[in-house]
């Protein structure tokens, strides 16, 4: 017990020295979880409105394009630019800002639009009458000239605002193009009604959308930026303690403390035992500010707060079994490479990649089929889905435990593999 | 000076993966206790090897070597109490003060309360190291470097102290200081065994000494056997390039 007690004084005594390893295990977590959750907020609009500006060139005032203006309005996810330095906008200088990356997408709406769809409605509808002997018009054939309207999109621009952009406008143009076929039945039926009478066909909203988180009862959690981005990235904080363990292990052994430990007896378990336990609790300390940072410092920026659910015992468990696979992966890095410069390069890039597969970067959902495969390889998603669990469905210890019992294994195998590779490195 | 063996290494071996030359090849050797025995060589020539299997850092390839009466294969965790390393890096964390390093390592071999204190501030003051005792050890010259790695190898008082290249780098006071100390060491018996490239240093300090090369001990004895058995040479680093050769060795 002396043995282990002098060890985990001189971990911690080198540790609070460092101060550049000081930084980067609380400070810079604390600027990431932050930035990143205000960023995501900014992008999911979930406290501003209309984030995205739009550039909007409707040059003859058309019905249809005030129509597709009003719904994109609507959407309340773009801010609609009709004027630059108080120019009005043609295809072409529209087409310029976009480019040149001073607004994301411009939309183009062409002239005579609402005349050319108008006509071409009517045709269909005169057509279709005449199919069934209503009428006695044309029933072949009809020339069409489609409704061309022009979307610019920066090419820096991702594919999820091309398919909001693509969804706002088809969703606005089937609408208007379904009220004015209905307007047109009822103009060419009223010709058939007696007297004066005016058929007047509505629809009324026959679809109603009801969105709803799929919460158990009694779970009031709302999923944001802050539920999604403070557990993701005080993960990827955690796994960054193998940066600074690793180099502590290269560093006794490059700077000749690890021969003298190994010469002394039975202390060198003890000794990498009392460092394991350090790091572990600069494990727990990072969660205990990040999640604090999380509940009380965000909501300061208007942003919800971070809620961990209700069960603090289960949360306290997925917290030790992600703390023991994240030290212990820091202890085979720093048994397998040879270098500071080796583990800080290997580390970093093992992390950002077991992060990218964990689902930290992005959505699980967004990934192609055959990486989501992957996903239940990564220690990272382990521990991402219980946090997840916790939060957004308020789990508990039972439903978890798969997870945890995967990190501790994870764990058990990284730290048998950098024991033994040290065993046979003494041998040879 | 006493004539009983404390170390006896028996046609040890040491071939290293990879390699097909043997680090170490079929030395034996004899330590009495209470000698200062150095072990000379020119770069390569096996010296930190051995020494090496001797702390039980790595096991012997073949042979065995017997410390105090126990084997380096069998009885590797009773052997560290009894010897002490003064390794050739300064084996001590920068970050931390003389008194924290030394406290650390005190207590790794079991020394606690009043007499780590009393034994720290012992050593710390016979090698003029007290008023250091607080600032960390990244702030020591070369030469208060050496000696708190030397303080750090003593703190508990090994039977067996191994030095591997001890002066190196260190200023003439610094290497005075420590030589007298390790004869003053050796007279309360303490067996000292010792490498270094400082020739001179070694005929003055050692009893015995052994010059290694390509893995094996081309001789042994007294400096003054080891000067009379090469004709024409004066002192022991003339025996040493006559018997070694002048080529480079790096």
């Amino acid at each position: 017990m002396n043995k282990f007690f002098a060890s985990f004084v001189k971990e911690i005594l080198l540790l609070i020295r460092d101060r550049a390893g000081m930084i980067s295990l609380f400070i810079m977590p604390m600027i990431l979880v932050f930035v990143m959750t205000v960023i995501e907020d900014s992008a999911l609009n979930s406290t501003a409105d209309k984030q995205i500006s739009m550039l909007f060139s409707n040059p003859q005032n058309d019905s249809l394009g005030i129509a597709i203006k009003n719904g994109l309005d609507d959407t309340k996810a773009f801010t609609i630019v009709e004027t630059v330095d108080n120019k009005p906008l043609d295809k072409q200088s529209l087409k310029h800002y976009v480019s040149a990356g001073k607004y994301p997408v411009g939309i183009y709406i062409p002239e005579g639009a609402t005349d050319t769809l108008r006509s071409n409605t009517r045709k269909v509808v005169m057509k279709t009458f005449a199919e069934i002997g209503l009428t006695s018009g044309e029933t072949k054939t009809y020339d069409f000239d489609s409704v061309l309207i022009d979307i610019f999109y920066d090419p820096a621009v991702r594919n999820s605002l091309k398919a909001l952009v693509d969804g706002a406008i088809g969703q606005h143009s089937a609408n208007i193009v379904g009220k004015m076929i209905s307007e047109m039945y009822s103009e060419i039926l009223s010709d058939f009604l007696p007297g004066d009478k005016k058929l007047n066909v509505n629809y009324p909203t026959m679809i109603s959308v009801n969105k709803q988180y799929a919460s158990e009862p009694g779970n009031t959690i709302i999923p944001n930026s802050t539920q999604h981005n403070v557990p993701s990235w005080t993960l990827f904080a955690m796994f960054f303690i193998v940066i600074p363990l690793a180099s502590s292990i290269i560093q006794e052994k490059d700077g000749g403390t690890y021969l003298r430990l190994v010469t002394m007896p039975k202390t060198y378990i003890t000794t990498f035992i009392g460092k394991m336990v350090v790091y572990f609790i600069v494990c727990l300390l990072q969660v205990t500010i990040l999640f604090s940072m999380g509940m009380y410092i965000i909501p300061l920026t208007g942003i919800p707060g971070l809620q961990i659910g209700t069960h603090f015992d289960a949360l306290v468990v997925a917290v030790l079994a992600s703390a023991f696979a994240a030290v212990a992966f820091g202890v085979m890095m720093g048994s397998f490479c040879t270098s500071y410069q080796q583990a800080a390069s290997v580390g970093v890039i093992l992390i950002i990649i077991l992060a990218s597969f964990g689902g930290l970067w992005m959505p699980v959902y967004l990934m192609p089929k055959n990486l989501q495969g992957m996903l239940g390889y990564s220690p990272m998603n382990w521990a991402l889905t219980n946090f997840y669990d916790l939060f957004l469905r308020n789990a508990q210890i039972k439903d978890i435990l798969p997870n945890v019992y995967k990190l501790i294994l994870f764990g058990i195998g990284c730290f048998t593999l950098g024991l033994a590779y040290k065993a046979i490195k003494k041998v040879k | 000076m006493a004539e009983e063996t404390i170390i006896e290494i028996i046609n040890l071996s040491k071939t290293y993966k990879g390699n097909k030359k043997p680090a170490v090849d079929g030395i034996s050797l004899k330590i009495r206790q209470g000698e200062i025995f150095g072990l000379l060589g020119p770069n390569g020539a096996g010296k930190t090897t051995t020494i090496s299997i001797l702390c039980g850092l790595f096991a012997p390839g073949k042979g065995d070597v017997f410390i105090d009466g126990l084997s380096v294969r069998k009885d590797t965790e009773r052997i560290k109490h009894i010897i002490g390393i003064v390794p050739q890096d300064i084996a001590l964390y920068p970050s931390l003060t003389a008194y924290e390093n030394l406290r650390f390592i005190g207590r790794m071999y079991g020394l606690k309360g009043v007499m780590l204190k009393e034994r720290i501030n012992m050593y710390v003051e016979l090698l003029g190291l007290q008023d250091s005792l607080n600032k960390k050890i990244s702030t020591f010259s070369g030469g208060m470097k050496r000696r708190i790695n030397l303080v750090a190898g003593l703190l508990h008082n090994p039977k067996i102290l191994i030095l591997d290249e001890p002066t190196v780098g260190v200023d003439v006071q610094s290497r005075n200081l420590m030589v007298q100390y390790l004869k003053e060491l050796n007279k309360t018996g303490t067996t000292i065994i010792y490498t270094s490239h400082y020739l001179q240093e070694a005929e003055c300090l050692c009893s015995r000494v052994a010059f290694m090369d390509n893995g094996k001990i081309i001789i042994q004895g007294s400096p003054k056997e080891l000067i009379s058995k090469t004709p024409g040479c004066s002192n022991m680093e003339e025996s040493f390039l006559k018997l070694t050769g002048v080529d480079l060795r790096d």
